[in-house]
């Protein structure tokens, strides 16, 4: 599911989660001197063959430093850290072949999601109402508010020629901004 | 309050026939004088001809002002006999629907610490009236700076913890600031503005009491036709010299020439650009912006909206008002000479655009007044300048000619008579306010009490001369470049007490001070007689380099003021909501002191707590802008180079403004510091 498909830290890295959004997957490597795809399953083969009995430690490693990142946001309720942090790291793990992956490129990928998780808690706790107070979908309605065609009254008939052009008929740049 | 309106309505078209025709049959008469004292000796020459309409123009100009001030003069000084039986700020009656009024706050690179400490201190005085659920803030941010706009994020959040579950102070960034403060509130409009029905329009320094911001909101509901409610803020807080001269002469004479501009505009008034009610619906409506054909500086987008929203307001039906009978409307004002000129330039850019707005169809003859009045206020630094070269090339011409005095001996006393009338003119409303004041001790303990009131007023009136003609100089410049098509630089304003080193001083007056030199030698050696005559000016030019290091000056400033010198009513005693704000900037400012060693940029990135607020603000915002590939590209070799600490400010915030890029950064980080 890796795929390089650039030079340098830059990488397309498919994961479960970001298949399903519309986020660009662009994963950025925690270590500068090696790309994340370096340590993809074609560059990692001995992972494939790893003990069972590791593999349970490694599961064990990402899942303390999810629970700790969480802890760490102190947006998530202390006795919903735990059961979330489980969540993130299973359905994480769940979708690829366990030791396919080494394991900071799990960890990576738990606490990536478990930023998301937190990111949306926290938006949903307080931030949601306090900056978007308009449901999206209302404003975008609405626009543009001000009524573009009432600039044209402003021209100037016979003084255009002594004070330039006079006023052509213009809108808000924010109106064209908004419009894209 | 109601029949107070009345009354202004009632006595403003006589008021406003009375300056006019008073302003025409003063200037006519000087302007006749002055003929006589030019044409003295050996008649009127080019010169002098071209310096008789300028002398006119100028002339008007003072004249009107005298008298739009005298009649705001008259209305003060019977106010002052209800206010010292009366509270000034009248009871607060009715009560709106919650959340009927937005409180916007547009801020661009701004000292965090003080806009959350003023949003702080408006919420908690609105709160100690139990009236806080009836007013929405938004902090609508067009901050460019990375380490502020985090800074921001982190007061707000503070903020809104502090203040509890029924906050209602919402944080927005906006990606891309244009059209400036115009477009900030533009866009709170297109996104919010049918939720309200109403919007106070602040600035980052302003501070309106929750008192105010209430009996604002009732004065709409009580006339419906009210589209716009000014009221005049007054400049508090400064310790400078320079500052508190200004902060003195505002709250001494702000009223007087309020009350004079009620007078004189009536229903047509005009609007600030802040510490306003602004009916929503109609201003939505209405009060879009014209972007002016050509390019800047006087095309393009419109920079001082403010007098254009009011003309638009006024052009649909709506009434535009100033509330002088309010008070606890505040703001900062700048504390030094070149701050201050920093400002003005803006100031007068924007306001030279209006010019072309000035025969723009459908606007009612009193908004092109306001247009006409906003050009000049700049535009009559020049005019001075021209009128005064005019006047020597004059006296020069004359005694080329022969004519050895160089003002004749029979128009001396005439000469000397236009010059004390012209003084007189300017002066006299100022005269008048100091007097009237000082026969009511209670009103004059405010500013220290009747002696030191007098010694204040007569220090400011001394300043004020000697910065006359820095400022003069100022303007005339400004309008030059502007004419010129240099355009300006929009940035954050100076707000904060910096002082003012010599070496700065006299980088930034050694012009002023070469013209004062040049100016003075030259008569000496050509017509010495007209040294004296001239001294108001040269005095001020040759001065400039220790004024500016004096007036920026915080300890001079506080000498004063331990003296009771250029004292203020809020001075001495504050109102309620500048003792929150002074609590809330207190505590803000230590903690931004402990904060200062560390970046934002560098917290957002590797604290998973400060992280998430951030990336919550962008989702809800929509405001996630993609890095391109070459940004990209670029951002990683920098950072493979030189690690997080070295990635440059213009990247930080397009790293800000994508949510993924910044996510990676963060889940990297986090690897690190876990591995």
């Amino acid at each position: 599911m890796s795929i390089d498909n650039q030079a340098g830290d830059f990488s397309v890295a498919a994961t479960p989660s970001r298949e399903t959004s519309s986020r660009r997957s662009v994963v950025w490597s925690s270590d500068s001197s090696e790309s994340l795809s370096n340590r993809s399953v074609s560059n990692h083969p001995s992972n494939a063959s790893a003990p069972r009995k590791n593999i349970r430690r490694m599961q064990e490693r990402v899942l303390a430093q999810t629970r700790n990142y969480l802890l760490r946001t102190k947006v998530v309720p202390v006795d919903r850290i735990a059961p979330l942090a489980n969540e993130i790291v299973h359905s994480v793990m769940a979708d690829q072949p366990t030791g396919k992956l080494d394991e900071q490129t799990w960890v990576q990928l738990a606490i990536a999601s478990a930023s998301d998780a937190t990111v949306t808690l926290r938006e949903t706790q307080s931030n949601q109402h306090r900056v978007n107070v308009v449901p999206p979908a209302h404003f975008r309605s609405m626009r543009p508010a001000v009524p573009v065609t009432s600039i044209a009254m402003l021209r100037a008939r016979w003084w255009r020629d002594l004070v330039g052009s006079g006023l052509a008929p213009v809108r808000r740049a924010t109106t064209n901004a908004i419009r894209g | 309050m109601n029949n107070h309106g009345s009354q202004q309505v009632a006595g403003q078209r006589p008021a406003r026939l009375v300056i006019a025709l008073m302003t025409a049959v003063f200037t006519a008469a000087a302007t006749a004088t002055y003929w006589v004292v030019v044409a003295g000796g050996t008649g009127v020459n080019v010169a002098e001809a071209i310096s008789i309409p300028l002398f006119s123009c100028l002339f008007a100009w003072i004249t009107f002002s005298f008298f739009v001030a005298m009649f705001g003069w008259n209305s003060w000084r019977k106010s002052l006999r209800t206010k010292a039986v009366a509270s000034q700020m009248p009871s607060i009656r009715g009560a709106t629907a919650n959340g009927s009024t937005a409180v916007l706050m547009p801020i661009y690179n701004e000292n965090p610490a003080n806009v959350f400490s003023g949003v702080a201190a408006m919420v908690r005085s609105l709160r100690s009236l139990g009236r806080e659920t009836e007013f929405d803030f938004y902090i609508l941010s067009d901050t460019t700076n990375a380490e502020t706009w985090l800074e921001e994020e982190a007061e707000w959040a503070k903020l809104t913890a502090e203040l509890g579950d029924d906050c209602r102070v919402f944080y927005r960034h906006r990606p891309l600031n244009r059209a400036r403060k115009s477009g900030n509130i533009a866009d709170f409009c297109c996104r919010w503005g049918t939720s309200y029905q109403y919007m106070i329009v602040l600035d980052a320094d302003s501070l309106v009491s929750g008192q105010t911001m209430s009996e604002m909101v009732r004065r709409m509901d009580a006339d419906p036709k009210v589209g716009i409610l000014q009221v005049p803020p007054l400049p508090i807080g400064r310790k400078s010299l320079f500052a508190r001269m200004q902060q003195f002469g505002a709250h001494l004479y702000g009223p007087v020439f309020c009350e004079g501009f009620v007078r004189w505009a009536g229903d047509d008034g005009n609007y600030w650009g802040h510490n306003a009610i602004i009916r929503t619906e109609p201003f939505m409506q209405h009060c879009d912006l014209p972007v002016l054909p050509g390019s800047a500086p006087l095309g393009g987008e419109i920079m001082s909206h403010d007098f254009v929203e009011a003309a638009l307001m006024l052009r649909a039906g709506w009434k535009v008002k100033l509330a002088t009978d309010l008070g606890g409307s505040f703001e900062e004002c700048p504390t030094t000479l070149a701050d201050y000129a920093q400002r003005d330039q803006r100031w007068c850019q924007g306001n030279l655009q209006h010019c072309r707005l000035i025969i723009a169809e459908r606007f009612k003859p009193l908004s092109r007044w306001h247009f006409f009045s906003g050009v000049l206020s700049y535009a009559a630094a020049p005019l001075w300048v021209l009128f005064t070269v005019f006047c020597v090339l004059g006296i020069a011409v004359d005694a080329l000619a022969g004519d050895t005095e160089a003002i004749g001996r029979q128009t001396y006393p005439i000469a000397l008579l236009l010059f004390g009338a012209s003084l007189s003119l300017l002066l006299a409303p100022k005269i008048a306010t100091v007097l009237t004041l000082m026969l009511y001790p209670k009103q004059a303990s405010k500013f220290g009490g009747r002696w030191r009131l007098l010694g204040s007023a007569i220090l400011e009136g001394i300043l004020s001369t000697v910065l006359s003609p820095i400022m003069a100089i100022f303007h005339s410049r400004f309008v030059l470049t502007a004419l010129l098509g240099k355009s300006v630089r929009w940035s954050a304003q100076q707000r904060n007490e910096h002082g003012v080193r010599w070496v700065e001083s006299a980088r930034q007056f050694a012009s002023m001070t070469l013209i004062g030199i040049a100016m003075t030698v030259s008569l000496a050696y050509t017509f010495p007689e007209l040294l004296i005559w001239f001294a108001p000016i040269s005095i001020g030019l040759l001065l400039s380099i220790p004024l500016g290091v004096a007036m920026g000056s915080v300890p001079l400033g506080e000498a004063l003021r331990k003296r009771r010198l250029l004292s203020n009513p809020e001075e001495k005693s504050p109102s309620i909501v500048k003792r929150y704000y002074d609590l809330e900037l207190a505590t803000r400012q230590d903690n931004a002191a402990k904060q200062a060693a560390h970046s934002r940029f560098h917290q957002v990135i590797r604290d998973p707590e400060f992280y998430s607020l951030h990336a919550s603000i962008q989702k809800a915002s929509e405001a996630d802008v993609a890095m391109s590939a070459d940004q990209l590209a670029e951002l990683e070799t920098v950072r493979r180079d030189q690690g997080v600490a070295g990635i440059p400010e213009p990247f930080r915030k397009a790293i800000l403004l994508d949510a993924d890029v910044l996510r990676q950064l963060h889940v990297a980080e986090q690897c690190v510091v876990q591995h």
